[in-house]
């Protein structure tokens, strides 16, 4: 479901850069005391995205230390030590993670699926316990994914909606923050996860065409005419809506990197997808 | 609150560099700007800060908060004399999208204003496919309203500002993306291998 929400790093300054990969660092290692040494594996980059962006907002100044790992045993690396903030979002990829296996389980019944969520199941219900409105909120909005799958709605605005739902529960649900920041927060994650959505659908119409999946941009396993421009239309617009919440927050440290995903990863993201698709389109029509 | 904090100015600047600064947010938080989306009253709060601060820097004399205007558009559709269609402008300026959409659903006869307006809940909503449709449709339906034609080209005219500024910003200008990410991956291996 993402791999999307991070920066172009050469774009960042070096300081910027480091500690952002410490805050990765940190929620590693706060997913091992917090979740389980399984659940560590399943660690996004964007969610490390989020706990820089939170801990900005929130006003958490992240202490870092040098420590080595079982990836990295021998060269130490900068890393955050653990806050309320980098504790929530280890608990949100662990709902999300948790998640997305069940969902491969009951669509795919790929056979990792289970073993995966064996694997997770302990952390998930600490997850369960501690943030219960955020797992009922997420799974909530991955229910109505479902029924859109189910019905095959035609229309991608419904469950690009709710992804965007689904991202806006991570700040609804975030401890201690305020209405105003919660508000322009949630507004900023449902159009990035609306773009999410779109990008995801996108990017996998060949492989739905295969296996004859349900993608709200095909029609008799066929892209829709025209919905490719819609598509791209829609999804530059949920940017320039993005950056507007953007604009309403208060940031200091991650300022930089919000408008680095927003201006120039996702833009970017978009070109390659797109440039992808319509290169193959124009070969079948050859 | 600390009037320079707000207005994100040294204390020493000079009039001149408050001025600029002020009129910049002011452009950042104009209420035409947030008008397609629901955080209008989170902008308005911001402008009035803004507009505090200024008038204690500046307070000298005319205090010149020049950048408000209220969100309250009324002046357009007088023409319809509709009641309902009034109180729904409203329920929409407070940000109450899905009683607006409930009045909206309980109108039989859609006219160039029901399609407008069901267009501007959408859109607030996040249903940017459908909400372009409705302004579509209302456009249409009434070629002569401005209103509704800012509408349908919004997202347009705010996708080619935005893309400008990100082909800007973004290094590789012109050329294919792939081939800078390809030549940055090659330099990369190359650096690691010394």
């Amino acid at each position: 479901m993402f791999g999307y929400i991070q920066p172009i790093k050469d774009e960042l300054k070096v300081r910027q850069h480091n500690a952002y990969k410490g805050v990765y660092c940190g929620l590693c290692k706060t997913m091992r005391t917090e979740c389980s040494n399984a659940s560590r594996f399943s660690l996004q980059y964007d969610i490390a995205t989020l706990a820089f962006l939170l801990c900005d907002l929130q006003g958490v100044e992240i202490e870092y230390s040098m420590k080595n790992c079982m990836l990295h045993p021998i060269k130490r690396r900068m890393t955050a030590k653990s806050n309320y903030i980098l504790r929530y979002c280890a608990h949100i990829n662990n709902v999300l993670s948790y998640n997305k296996l069940k969902d491969m389980w009951q669509d795919e019944k790929a056979l990792y699926a289970p073993v995966g969520m064996l694997a997770l199941k302990k952390g998930y219900k600490k997850s369960q316990r501690l943030f219960k409105s955020l797992d009922e909120d997420i799974s909530k909005a991955l229910s109505s994914l479902k029924e859109y799958e189910d019905r095959d709605e035609e229309c991608f605005d419904y469950p690009a909606l709710a992804t965007g739902e689904l991202m806006a529960a991570i700040a609804d649900n975030c401890p201690k923050i305020n209405e105003f920041n919660k508000k322009a927060l949630s507004n900023m994650l449902l159009n990035l996860g609306i773009w999410i959505y779109l990008a995801d659908a996108t990017e996998d119409i060949e492989r739905d065409i295969k296996k004859n999946n349900y993608n709200p941009l095909l029609k008799d396993n066929k892209v829709k005419e025209d919905i490719l421009a819609q598509v791209e239309q829609v999804m530059t617009f949920a940017l320039v809506q993005a950056k507007k919440a953007l604009d309403l927050l208060e940031l200091n440290d991650s300022n930089d990197l919000m408008n680095n995903i927003l201006y120039m990863a996702l833009p970017d993201r978009m070109d390659r997808i797109f440039n992808k698709i319509n290169e193959e389109t124009a070969n079948e029509q050859d | 609150m600390n009037p320079y904090k707000v207005l994100g100015v040294d204390e020493s600047s000079t009039k001149e560099e408050i001025r600029k600064a002020y009129l910049d947010l002011v452009k950042k938080y104009h209420p035409d700007k947030y008008r397609d989306n629901p955080l209008g009253d989170l902008a308005d709060e911001k402008m009035r800060d803004i507009n505090r601060a200024y008038d204690t820097l500046v307070s000298s004399g005319s205090s010149s908060s020049s950048g408000r205007s209220t969100n309250t558009s009324g002046s357009s559709n007088s023409s319809y004399g509709n009641v309902s269609y009034m109180q729904i402008r409203n329920m929409l300026n407070l940000n109450q999208i899905n009683n607006a959409l409930d009045a909206l659903n309980s109108i039989g006869v859609h006219n160039a204003e029901w399609y407008f307006l069901r267009g501007v809940c959408l859109q607030k909503k996040g249903m940017y496919s459908q909400s372009q449709q409705m302004f579509n449709t209302a456009v249409q339906m009434d070629p002569a309203s401005t209103e509704y034609r800012r509408a349908a080209n919004n997202m347009s005219s705010s996708n080619s500002g935005f893309r400008a500024q990100s082909n800007n910003m973004r290094p590789a200008g012109g050329c294919s993306i792939c081939d800078v990410c390809f030549g940055m991956a090659l330099l990369d291996c190359l650096c690691n291998c010394c």
